[in-house]
């Protein structure tokens, strides 16, 4: 790397070695790779049947045809699944939230004998896989008559929010000053009124890290609503779009404007939060 | 003794009030843990040894259940099918994802202008997997789709991917390799913004080329990051579901080549009712996620470097 690249766009000579070019030139490549099959998504979910089957490597078609969008609205109830999702998705992340913060001070901030045995059963469940799991819970969630209610996906999530989320608030919560909790409880704070009122404004970004991520692992979850959620009036939009692969095996245009749909909320959540998902994942990558 | 003691000696009343909010902190865990995974965990297991479909009561059968799962001419032919078809698709997807998150990493990694939108375009796959871009891959990878297509034009006849038993394992590969390298590309590049300049330039400056700083100061340097990308790819690769589900309309077929473990237990729950027996191979399953993380463990203390 000899040859330096002009930092002033437009003025002085831009000089780029063969290296650099096939540097940018790979990146580019694949980059295009991994977004290129979401454009060809949304152009195709505004294709005729027709211009489906003939296929042409259009990327946009010259006559959109928005109706395959109302189409898919008049023949599948995307609106209530698509409220369902919301729904379930927001109260899980606020429980998740929530209840990680608080589980989090307390191995954080709070010394106790039994504090190490108790965070290794944190760790422990990250190794017990979810599938040993779904029998029992399902049989008991049928028992009490709670299945097609949102209540067997969000109240799990209200006692631990999980190891994961837990594990990196606490990681953050260490690193803060411990001397403005020593302080705040020589003036005679309580402990919940020092995670409410310190700790928890100090812990906004890692907050925001947490919500974020398990706001779309939320959204993704497959496995848990296609179990608890077999109603198709109380199900979610992933749950119908899988359904949508085998109704409307080869009506494309049908199944691409499905899927644009349940893409959407992901791709704007994506756009606006980048530097939180950014940060999320360098938090990620430090940690051992 | 002393241990004993000091376990049970009164404390000073500071640290008992201390102690005390401790586990009230900690109660919500402590209450998901024994209802989300103690219980759930201990009631599978007893499951395994019963017979039982939600009607009737539940009958101790005794080991039936794992003499099942490895009879290999009745219901243990399914199982071994689908372990080996899980075991084949993440033997091959995560050391795929590692290579080329790597890769992209280090790339990433040279001053590259415009890094944050090569870095988004990389992860957006992966923030968006799950069923829709599993319904997108069936019209992409579909037998008249746009991969075929392609390949019609440099005079190759592709394969109906998900729908002949030799090539949906591959489109699986395919799929999940497309969509978990973006998030193991950025958990690499922030290890790798971790590694000191000085130790690189102190390498150049002893003659060490750019292949050999890379094997004897960046990889010894990236191999926390490595394993833990290795830990949890291992692990969702062993949990897959979505992607079969998807593309099969929840068979697992053609002719149970997409079956996968996860798939498999579901089936047996829902379709079957056959709580026994689904317990069983879940329990096998969890086995083998728990046996592999400990041999993973126990083989990073040779080739894992931590820099402390």
């Amino acid at each position: 790397m000899t040859t330096k690249l002009s930092t002033d766009s437009g003025k002085g000579l831009q000089i780029i070695s063969p290296g650099r070019l096939a540097l940018y030139g790979t990146l580019t490549l694949f980059a295009a790779l991994f977004i290129l099959p979401f454009v060809w998504e949304l152009g195709g979910s505004l294709k005729t049947p027709a211009e489906l089957a003939t296929g042409s490597f259009n990327l946009f078609p010259a006559d959109p045809q928005w109706g395959n969008y109302a189409e898919v609205f008049r023949r599948a109830p995307i609106a209530t699944w698509f409220a369902n999702s919301v729904v379930i998705a927001v109260l899980g992340t606020l429980g998740a939230t929530l209840t990680s913060a608080f589980c989090a001070y307390g191995f954080a901030v709070l010394r106790a004998r039994g504090s190490r045995l108790a965070f290794g059963m944190v760790l422990l469940t990250i190794l017990v896989p979810y599938q040993v799991l779904i029998i029992p819970e399902y049989i008991v969630w049928a028992k009490l008559g709670l299945t097609n209610t949102p209540i067997p996906l969000v109240l799990p999530w209200f006692l631990g929010g999980g190891a994961f989320n837990i594990f990196l608030l606490r990681q953050f919560m260490l690193g803060l000053p411990r001397d403005m909790v020593d302080a705040a409880r020589v003036d005679g704070a309580g402990e919940v009124q020092i995670f409410r009122r310190i700790i928890l404004p100090m812990c906004a970004p890692a907050l925001a890290v947490v919500a974020v991520f398990h706001f779309i692992f939320m959204w993704n979850d497959f496995l848990r609503p296609l179990l608890y959620l077999q109603d198709p009036a109380a199900t979610t939009l992933p749950v119908g779009l899988a359904g949508f692969v085998t109704r409307f095996a080869r009506q494309w245009h049908l199944l691409l404007a499905g899927s644009a749909i349940a893409l959407a909320p992901l791709v704007i959540i994506f756009a606006l939060a980048q530097r939180v998902i950014a940060r999320g994942i360098s938090v990620a990558g430090v940690r051992k | 003794m002393s241990r004993f003691r000091s376990l049970f000696a009164p404390l000073p009343l500071l640290q008992r009030n201390e102690e005390r909010w401790f586990w009230l902190f900690i109660a919500p865990f402590l209450a998901g843990f024994v209802l989300f995974a103690l219980l759930p965990l201990i009631a599978s297991l007893a499951l395994s040894f019963m017979d039982w479909n939600l009607r009737g009561t539940p009958k101790l059968v005794g080991l039936e259940n794992y003499a099942d799962l490895v009879n290999l001419e009745g219901k243990g032919k399914l199982v071994l099918k689908a372990f080996s078809n899980t075991a084949m698709i993440t033997i091959i997807a995560v050391p795929l994802q590692l290579a080329i998150g790597m890769a992209f990493a280090v790339l990433l990694n040279q001053k590259v202008r415009g890094m944050a939108i090569y870095r988004m375009a990389f992860y957006l796959p992966t923030v968006v997997s799950g069923v829709a871009t599993a319904a997108l891959w069936t019209w992409i990878l579909g037998t008249e789709g746009l991969l075929n297509k392609g390949l019609d034009l440099i005079g190759v006849a592709g394969p109906a991917w998900f729908n002949e038993p030799e090539s949906v394992r591959w489109g699986i590969i395919f799929m999940l390799v497309w969509a978990g390298t973006g998030g193991m590309t950025l958990i690499f590049l922030a290890g790798l913004q971790q590694i000191s300049k000085e130790l690189l330039e102190a390498a150049e400056c002893d003659g060490a080329g750019r292949i050999r700083r890379f094997f004897s100061v960046t990889l010894p340097l990236l191999s926390p990051t490595l394993f833990f990308n290795l830990v949890i790819g291992l692990i969702g690769g062993l949990s897959l579901f979505t992607e079969p589900f998807v593309i099969s309309g929840g068979a697992g077929g053609p002719a149970n080549e997409s079956m996968s473990v996860a798939l498999l237990i579901y089936r047996l729950l829902i379709r079957n009712l056959d709580f026994g027996f689904g317990s069983a191979v879940a329990w096998l399953l969890t086995l083998v996620v728990m046996l592999l993380t400990v041999i993973n463990f126990r083989l990073s203390k040779r080739w894992v470097f931590y820099d402390n």
